[in-house]
């Protein structure tokens, strides 16, 4: 269904994301590193909470300077280490 | 571009043979040159070829001391480790006749140097022991950039007191930056975080717990969000839509774990985004020795 939406549906909306890298792909790691309960929170507090509120200055810039680094391995409670690095 | 370098190699190999100086030394710097220059994926190809054919000669440990420099300039940093090794094994001793004393120390410097970008603390440390052994009265400017990467590595990782003790024997330090430093380092020891525990209590109630972590516009969105889905919840039971109210409610179970979720996460991440700031901020002020020769300039580039 990921793939589905990634090929058929999000080409054609265009990118929406604020966040690198986009939700679909983060949720495709967040899946594969720590399981569909745990991707699914992640994903739902990012989309909902996070990506249009003012904790989204918090996250550094892109090079280009247009999305926002949200990385799998940098989400505080799933990884605390890779916070710091 | 290799027959370029061919050619030029060549006519300034002629060149100098026309002047009477020796190939070896005009090899040597050219190889030099490219290294001073920046062309430092030439200058070891250069330096690696001078090395093969001049492996007896008085410099050849300063080229490869420079051959190190290069690798490690281009990012190679586990060879240029290498590198370095196999040259203390190979001049170790010879320092107690008066040669290579201060190349022995530099070269363990600069393995320091290579040990904390990347981050390897273990090893840090274990050469920062054999080079307080092998450097009894090394030169100040080492002595202090080995003082300044010992703090510096503490800082990184968030040892306090440890990052305190190393402070307190790093007498090179300039007065200013140990005090600027020793403030920072206490304010970090004294601060207390949040309580993430707190956080998710008080995210039972959606939004408290990312307005206690200081995010008021996600609380706030955290909020509305489900106060309308509780309410959808609510309003499809009332009105005799069980399924409907059924789907909603576990939707809403969905947004609310997800909300306890980012309330938490929220106060976590605040407390490492402080300490992260403040800790970048103390690694401005130490100044980390450069990748590159120090106190041998009269040596390897001449008076």
């Amino acid at each position: 269904m990921l793939s589905f939406y990634q090929q058929k549906v999000s080409v054609h909306g265009g990118a929406r994301c604020r966040f690198y890298p986009t939700c679909s792909a983060f949720y495709r790691e967040a899946l594969d590193r720590h399981g569909a309960f745990w991707a699914t929170l992640m994903l739902l507090d990012r989309m909902l909470y996070r990506e249009h509120g003012w904790s989204l200055e918090e996250y550094p810039v892109r090079e280009d300077g247009e999305l926002h680094v949200d990385p799998v391995y940098k989400n505080y409670i799933m990884n605390r280490e890779g916070y710091y690095r | 571009m290799i027959l370029k370098r061919l050619l030029v190699s060549l006519l300034l190999q002629s060149f100098l043979l026309s002047t009477n100086l020796s190939l070896a030394q005009s090899e040597r710097g050219f190889a030099i040159s490219l290294y001073r220059a920046g062309e430092y994926e030439s200058s070891i190809v250069e330096l690696q070829r001078w090395i093969y054919f001049n492996q007896d000669a008085p410099f050849a440990p300063y080229a490869r001391y420079l051959l190190a420099l290069s690798q490690g300039r281009m990012g190679k940093y586990a060879k240029a480790a290498s590198t370095l090794h196999g040259l203390i094994d190979s001049i170790s001793g010879q320092e107690r006749d008066g040669y290579y004393g201060e190349l022995i120390c530099e070269s363990h410097l600069q393995l320091l140097n290579l040990h904390f970008r990347e981050r390897r603390f273990r090893d840090f440390e274990i050469e920062n022991d054999r080079f307080a052994a092998a450097c009894s009265d090394p030169d100040p400017r080492l002595s202090a950039g080995a003082q300044s990467m010992a703090v510096a590595i503490h800082v990184y990782d968030r040892n306090w007191d440890e990052a305190l003790k190393a402070l307190g024997t790093a007498n090179l330090l300039d007065r200013e930056t140990s005090e600027t430093l020793e403030r920072g380092i206490n304010e970090m020891n004294q601060h207390s975080p949040k309580s993430p525990v707190l956080g998710g209590m008080l995210a039972i109630i959606p939004g408290l717990g990312h307005l206690y972590a200081g995010r008021g516009v996600d609380g706030l969105r955290s909020f509305l969000i489900n106060a309308a889905g509780i309410g959808l919840t609510v309003f499809c039971f009332v009105m005799g839509m069980p399924v409907f109210g059924v789907l909603f409610g576990v939707i809403e179970t969905a947004l609310y774990l997800s909300n306890i979720y980012g309330g938490v996460n929220a106060v976590m991440q605040q407390n490492a985004r402080f300490i992260v700031e403040r800790r970048d901020e103390l690694l401005k002020i130490l100044t980390v020795p450069p990748l590159d020769v120090i106190t041998l300039r009269e040596e390897l580039y001449g008076p």
